[in-house]
């Protein structure tokens, strides 16, 4: 019984057409070869069969040309691997840890979704049902196509059985015929999904964004050489290894698509689902990608994937088609099963026309026939499927089937004492089924390649398995994947996001420099502008607008950087976090970390250059020092409320009513007192985190028992010599430096948690 | 002239009926498309064009490489071809190929070719002539969200035909248009709720409403579904049978619609690998040992061996058998016997009808005038500027409520300073407000909608609807009765408010400062947008605003004893904002005010008097005319430069080489990284 999923992978590994060098293909080879023990006329005749097998079925001379070319550079493998003198340990794990997975099959049956808005000629919600009870099952091993015409539900019923959408989904979902919601913490261990446009950062190199992902994912429990060997692993069966040090940004359509599927291949999930692979690519693209989805189906993988009017070149490809219309399946089964099905119902497929365009010519109603009628017809075909794996099962496996029947006929099942007992037969009976775990087939393959009289040491070889146990396998573990690893620790978390964009910043220093330039080219206008103003008795007017543009300044880019760059971040941050590389704390906490001193240091430059040219630094230095925090803080105040702003709003909003925002609350405190203000709008002199640096800053530099001001002598009377004059006039001489500092701090601790939560509530309300 | 109209009627309905009868659903489609041609042929008052055959030879385009500045990369290939009046034709090949290249040289859209040349009728080309006779339809539909369907029809043909026709003769021609197109039942239906297909077809109605012989499809059928995209095509086939030279690029055609293409037309690499018929590719890839699987789409099996997935070794052949496009109809050897009479008999009659169509007529002068007048659009143009203001409600409440707020706001916080000389100083501040408010809110809303707007401005420019003058003329006077309104209410509300001098004379001087202060932010915003994208002129307009309102307060508190560098007087002199505060001090402080009141509470008042006040401030050489006068003046500045900018962007003139190579010592040196949403 072993030996049927080899022989299936083998005979998959050869019907790729691109697959001529595969690990995969060797190391099942190697197995085989392994369990006959003198296996070596063996091998090479069911390669003969295969072929033979690839000869009669091919409709064209190259497929068995490819198919030929395949298996005899499989035997050339092979026996290249037979001379290998010494075993690489770590990278047989790895390979044994990739090449298979558990196989994971995914049964949904009465799938509904419904949504819910409002609808404003009724004045109130109105609920709209989308899916309308779908049935069907993905199997693991399967290429499986959804394809229907434009708003059929397609994307919908991914993201349904992805759980990218939870609320307002009811139906049956199983995996292993064991109830599972797709929201669940365990269903989402096991799957990854990709999304249709690829957000990958353009300064990271290829090899760094899948170290990262790898330590993100595989935690630090395991080495960096397993880790570095499992990459270019991947990187090599996804035809992207001689790209290892190329930038993101340089990739092709295709490769960057197949990057994005390599790099969720680093934890190996067993369900992967695909929102259109194809779109955006050419011809040459395409085929590869698909070749590669099969390959990895083929390696035991649930794939799905919803495609829009594929090539025949690439409809073939499929294993599985899974065809929607309005909310309702109409054709579920293989592929080539699709024509003589459609021929049943009296519809013929004209010559060299592609099936794929055919089906969806009838979805759309071009042929005028009733789409009813394929419905049912569809439900009836999966009905009798359904039949047909019963009597491959034992009698356990026939009760669930019918238990299981009934519920898809609108039936409640009550899950008496018997169905417990029933299942937990069940779980029993197919224990003998299960696949060796990775470690046995770990060392399956090292006897196997240690097997010659020049092997290695055999106390070395002990000493290599020590520090891998096997573990037991339990019947409540079952559901669990085996090889789960735990992911990186909150530290370890943020650690690797921060290098992430110190990387980055490094690489993209344009939008950095010219933060920094803006910064030194105002503070240099600045101080030429206001040359001299800081201690002079005539121009204290002057200083105090200097102080008030350089606090709007601050504001305003502290602001407006963020504004810009953060909606964009989001969507990146929105599928990485659904694809489990990390949690939000952390990646918040690395994001900070890097625009708060940043934005500080800028303050800083501004703030020394101006502060010499006007003069301003004449007198005591402590004054320098707190109108350096005060604009520090005034700035980082406003970079919370652009996080927020732009955490919330989209980003034509979010620009257009940041500076809008930053002006409004600019007017309290330089042309307005207290007293003055009408009561109605006193609170917002209270909350404005703008006047508290303004005043701060006039206060540092004013007040404090400043003693008084040269008045040149050409000038007769100067009316504001003695700075407590001035402040008093400008009412703001009972300003206490504490005060606006701990609003300016509860502003930015207020507006981060904001934040926090905004994303928090968008990351997981969905 | 009637007994050709009517032979000419009678062929084509019979290809009509050849080609259609291997359509299964012929039954149910034969009478629409008799119904059609009649209304094809039948287009009354609208100007007849001679038919076009569209010849190109050696084509070659050239585009400088973006990551090495001394290397080129070649598009297209000294390609040849022609494309027939009557007949539908479409460019297809993998990405990459050069299609739309290939259109946009074709169509003149922005592009000049290196060598090569075009011929239209056997002549070569003239670009100003055949401006006027080509339509290019974009893949993005741009269209007029506030507008019924029959609202731009009738905007469209008053624009294009101008006086010639009344009311009634136009609406006639926009009926039959739209029933060509299947859009009468849309007729009442506004722009934004069309579906895919119809916005796609109501894009070429608007097109046709002056007839014109050679239409331009850059891939019609992109993000539409599968029933809109057949509807499309077969559109454009009648379209094409009514006598049209019909050119479109598709990227990837499915079998129903590659069935229903006239000629194909195959580019690879920039070079072309078929041209002729569709349904000879099977032929012809058969002679080069690649036969096509009956399972297969002939269009996405030629596309795939274009795209080398049998193989690199076929590309050659392919591109010597047809000449790279001089074959212009590529036929199986008539020897081999494999095609079937009935094709022959096709073929043999298109040709036939092709050869007898090909007329040299003269084109009439009289279809080279301009239609309309340059009054007659700035009229038409301004009319349809209020409308689209008046119908987004949303937006006009937005603003109403968001100035009476701030008027409220503002005056609240300065409730009763303009009598009080304790608070002289922050009287001042009073009208700072004025200039921050007439700086950005007359600027924001132009950064954020501007760089939308042109899109349809380009598409309707490019296609000869109108003048850019009477259109930039017409933009700029839309603007001035809502700003009027709104500047009414919010000056009228904070002046009161704030208690200012109840004199006529005062408040007039102030509100025309203010108004012209908000026409020159407009203007300046305009600029700034003319050239940049969205996210830049949000980012660059307030950052450049930041130098003029520094400069508007410059020098306050120095008093009239402090020297100012005439470096600085020159650059004070260059922010507009500066003007704007002069006029508002002038026109609240000067003229001989009386003296403000000193409360009870103060000991000493130093700004009892108004010449104190303009001392102190630095304002005491102003004069309220001159502000006004440099303030026009800017505002006229902003307004000729940015319609130059704006004429700049739509000629699409070649960027000079040294701006390019800035450009790549930018991004080589500095990544640069430009933010393009």
């Amino acid at each position: 019984m072993t030996l049927l999923p080899d022989i299936k992978a083998s005979d998959a590994a050869c019907c790729v057409g691109g697959a001529n060098s595969d690990a995969s293909s060797s190391s099942g080879v190697c197995s085989l070869k392994g369990h006959h023990g003198d296996p070596d006329s063996g091998c090479l005749g069911i390669n003969c069969c295969t072929t033979a097998a690839s000869s009669e079925l091919s409709i064209d001379e190259t497929s068995s040309t490819s198919s030929r070319g395949s298996c005899e550079l499989t035997s050339k493998v092979t026996n290249d691997l037979n001379g290998f003198q010494s075993p690489n340990y770590h990278q047989a794990v790895a390979h044994a840890n990739f090449d298979h997975c558990d196989p994971v099959d995914i049964q949904f049956a009465d799938v509904r979704y419904t949504v819910k808005k409002f609808s404003f000629p009724e004045r109130k919600f109105v609920t709209k049902e989308i899916l309308h009870g779908l049935n069907g099952s993905f199997r693991s091993g399967e290429l499986t196509a959804i394809m229907g015409p434009s708003g059929a539900g397609k994307s919908t019923l991914l993201n349904v059985m992805s759980g990218f959408c939870s609320t307002g989904v009811s139906g049956d979902i199983r995996v292993n015929r064991k109830p599972m919601a797709p929201s669940s913490e365990r269903f989402r261990q096991m799957l990854c999904y990709i999304h249709q446009d690829d957000l990958l950062r353009p300064q990271l190199l290829v090899g760094e964004i899948m170290l990262l992902a790898a330590h993100l994912k595989l935690g630090f429990k395991v080495t960096k050489a397993y880790k570095m060997d499992l990459i270019k692993h991947i990187l090599s069966l996804l035809g992207l290894d001689h790209r290892y040090n190329v930038p993101t940004g340089k990739l092709s359509g295709g490769q960057k698509k197949r990057l994005a599927i390599a790099l969720e291949l680093i934890s190996n999930p067993p369900v992967l689902y695909l929102d259109e692979p194809t779109t955006g690519l050419d011809s040459s693209s395409c085929s590869s990608c698909v070749a590669l989805l099969k390959k990895l189906a083929s390696q035991g993988h649930t794939i799905v994937c919803t495609i829009h009017q594929p090539s025949a070149l690439i409809f073939e490809m499929f294993d599985k088609l899974y065809t929607v219309v309005d909310g309702h399946c109409m054709y579920q089964g293989p592929v080539r099963e699709l024509v003589p099905f459609l021929a049943d119902q009296q519809l013929v497929c004209p010559s060299y026309h592609n099936p794929a365009d055919y089906l969806l010519e009838v979805a759309v109603g071009e042929h005028q026939r009733d789409l009813n009628e394929l419905i049912h017809a569809a439900n009836k075909k999966y009905y009798e499927d359904v039949d047909r794996h019963r009597y491959m099962s034992s009698d356990d496996m026939a009760r669930l089937v019918e238990s299981i029947k009934e519920n898809m006929g609108g039936k409640a099942v009550v899950k008496t004492s018997e169905a417990l007992a029933a299942f937990a037969a069940a779980q029993f009976s197919s224990f003998d089924y299960v696949k060796p775990s990775p470690q046995e087939l770990a060392l399956e393959e090292i006897k196997a390649l240690s097997g010659g009289p020049e092997s290695a040491d055999p106390d070395l070889l002990e000493k290599n398995l020590r520090p891998q146990p096997q573990p037991l396998a339990k019947a409540g573990e079952l559901a669990r994947p085996p090889n789960a690893i735990r992911s990186a620790s909150f530290l370890m978390q943020y650690v690797l996001l921060m290098q992430r964009i110190l990387i980055c910043a490094k690489r993209n220093y344009f939008l950095l420099l010219a933060r920094i330039f803006s910064h030194i080219f105002i503070g240099v206008v600045f101080g030429y502008l206001y040359m001299n103003v800081g201690n002079n008795a005539q121009s204290v007017l002057g200083n105090y607008v200097y102080l008030y543009g350089s606090t709007l300044l601050l504001v305003y880019t502290g602001k407006m950087a963020v504004v810009l760059t953060f909606p964009l971040e989001i969507d990146m941050l929105t599928r990485e976090h659904f694809n489990r590389w990390y949690k939000l704390g952390p990646y918040f906490l690395s994001l900070i970390s890097f625009e708060i001193p940043f934005q500080s240091l800028c303050t800083a430059m501004y703030i020394i250059i101006s502060v010499h040219l006007t003069g301003n630094d004449a007198t005591d230095s402590f004054r320098i020092y707190y109108f350096m925090l005060l604009g520090i803080m005034a700035s980082l105040s406003a970079q919370a409320w652009g996080f927020f702003v732009g955490a919330t709003l989209p980003t034509k909003l979010a620009v257009f009513l940041g500076p809008i925002l930053a002006v409004m609350f600019s007017v309290f405190g330089f042309c307005t007192r207290y007293i003055d203000i009408t009561p109605l709008f006193r609170w917002m002199w209270h909350l404005s985190y703008f006047r508290a640096g303004f005043h701060g800053a006039l206060n540092a530099i004013y007040g404090m028992d400043r003693p008084f001001l040269e008045c040149p002598e050409t000038a007769m009377y100067c009316h504001f010599r003695s700075p407590k004059v001035f402040l008093k006039y400008m009412m703001i001489s009972d300003v206490h430096m504490s005060d606006c500092l701990i609003l300016m701090g509860i502003v930015i601790g207020v507006m981060h948690v904001l934040t926090l939560i905004t994303l928090w509530h968008k990351l997981n309300k969905r | 002239m009637e007994t050709a109209s009517s032979v000419k009627g009678s062929t084509t309905s019979q290809i009509s009926s050849l080609q259609y009868s291997s359509d299964i659903n012929a039954d149910s489609l034969e009478p629409d498309q008799s119904e059609d041609f009649q209304t094809v042929l039948g287009l009354k008052y609208l100007p007849s064009w001679p038919a076009v055959n569209l010849q190109f030879s050696e084509l070659c385009y050239v585009v400088p490489d973006q990551t090495n500045a001394s290397k080129t990369k070649t598009i297209l290939r000294r390609v040849n071809g022609m494309f027939h009046s009557h007949e539908l034709t479409a460019i297809i090949g993998p990405s990459g190929a050069g299609k739309t290249t290939l259109l946009n040289l074709l169509a003149g859209f922005g592009a000049v070719c290196e060598s090569g040349e075009i011929l239209v009728n056997n002549s070569p080309r003239d670009m100003r002539v055949f401006r006027k006779m080509s339509r290019y339809i974009m893949q993005t539909d741009v269209l007029d969200s506030q507008f019924t369907v029959l609202e731009m029809m009738i905007l469209a043909a008053n624009l294009k035909l101008g006086k010639e026709l009344n009311l009634k003769q136009k609406l006639e021609v926009i009926d039959e248009i739209l029933g060509m197109l299947r859009l009468k039942d849309t007729l009442n239906t506004m722009a934004q709720k069309l579906s895919g297909g119809e916005r796609k077809r109501l894009c070429i109605a608007l097109e046709l409403v002056n007839n014109p012989p050679v239409i331009f499809l850059d891939e019609p059928t992109t993000g539409l579904d599968d029933l809109s995209s057949s509807q499309c095509i077969a559109l454009l086939k009648v379209l094409a049978a009514g006598g049209r030279t019909v050119i479109c690029s598709i990227h990837t055609p499915s079998a129903k619609i590659f069935e229903m293409l006239d000629a194909v037309y195959v580019l690879a690499e920039g070079q072309c690998v078929y041209q002729g018929k569709g349904s000879n590719i099977v032929p012809f890839l058969k002679n080069f040992g690649l036969c096509c699987p009956i399972t297969y789409n002939p269009a996405d099996f030629i596309i795939e061996v274009a795209c080398l997935e049998y193989g690199g070794s076929y590309h050659e052949p392919m591109v010597e058998a047809v000449g790279n496009g001089k074959v212009a109809r590529w036929s199986p050897p008539a020897v081999e016997g494999e095609t079937t009479t009935t094709k022959t008999d096709t073929t043999s009659g298109a040709s036939s009808f092709y050869e007898r169509d090909q007329f040299d007529e003269e084109i009439s002068p009289k279809l080279l005038e301009a239609k309309c007048s340059w009054w007659l659009q700035y009229k038409l143009l301004l009319v349809r500027m209020l409308i689209q203001m008046w119908r987004d409600k949303s937006y006009i409440k937005l603003k109403f409520y968001m100035n009476i707020v701030l008027a409220l706001l503002v005056g609240s916080l300065y409730f009763g300073m303009g009598t009080s000389a304790s608070k002289a100083l922050f009287n001042f501040g009073f009208m700072f407000t004025i200039v921050i408010a007439y700086l950005y809110l007359p600027m924001m809303p132009v950064l954020l909608y501007f760089p939308t707007e042109i899109n349809l401005l380009k598409r309707e420019y490019n296609n000869q609807w109108y003048r850019l003058s009477s259109y930039y003329a017409a933009m700029v006077t839309s603007k001035l009765p809502s700003m009027f309104i709104l500047a009414v209410i919010y000056l009228s509300i904070v002046y009161l408010m704030s208690s200012q001098p109840l004199e006529w004379f005062r408040f007039a001087m102030l509100f025309t400062i203010a108004f012209v202060t908000a026409l020159t932010s407009d203007s300046f915003g305009l600029l700034i947008s003319s050239r940049l994208s969205l996210v830049n002129a949000m980012f660059m307009g307030p950052v450049l605003a930041v130098p003029l309102i520094l400069l508007s307060i410059y020098g306050i508190g120095y008093g009239g004893g402090t020297y100012i560098s005439p470096l600085m007087r020159f650059l004070m002199h260059l922010s507009y904002l500066r003007h704007s505060m002069e006029g508002l001090v002038a026109s609240l402080y000067d003229y001989g005010r009386a003296d403000t009141i000193c409360e009870d509470t103060e000991i000493f008042c130093s700004f009892k008097k108004s010449k104190v006040l303009l001392a102190f401030l630095g304002f005491e050489n102003m004069h309220y005319l001159w502000s006004l006068s440099c303030l026009m003046s800017f505002y006229l500045l902003f307004t000729v430069a940015a319609y130059f900018m704006i004429r700049l962007r739509l000629k699409h003139s070649e960027v000079s080489p040294i701006f390019a190579y800035v450009i790549q010592l930018l991004t080589k040196y500095f990544n640069f990284t430009s933010y393009n949403y």
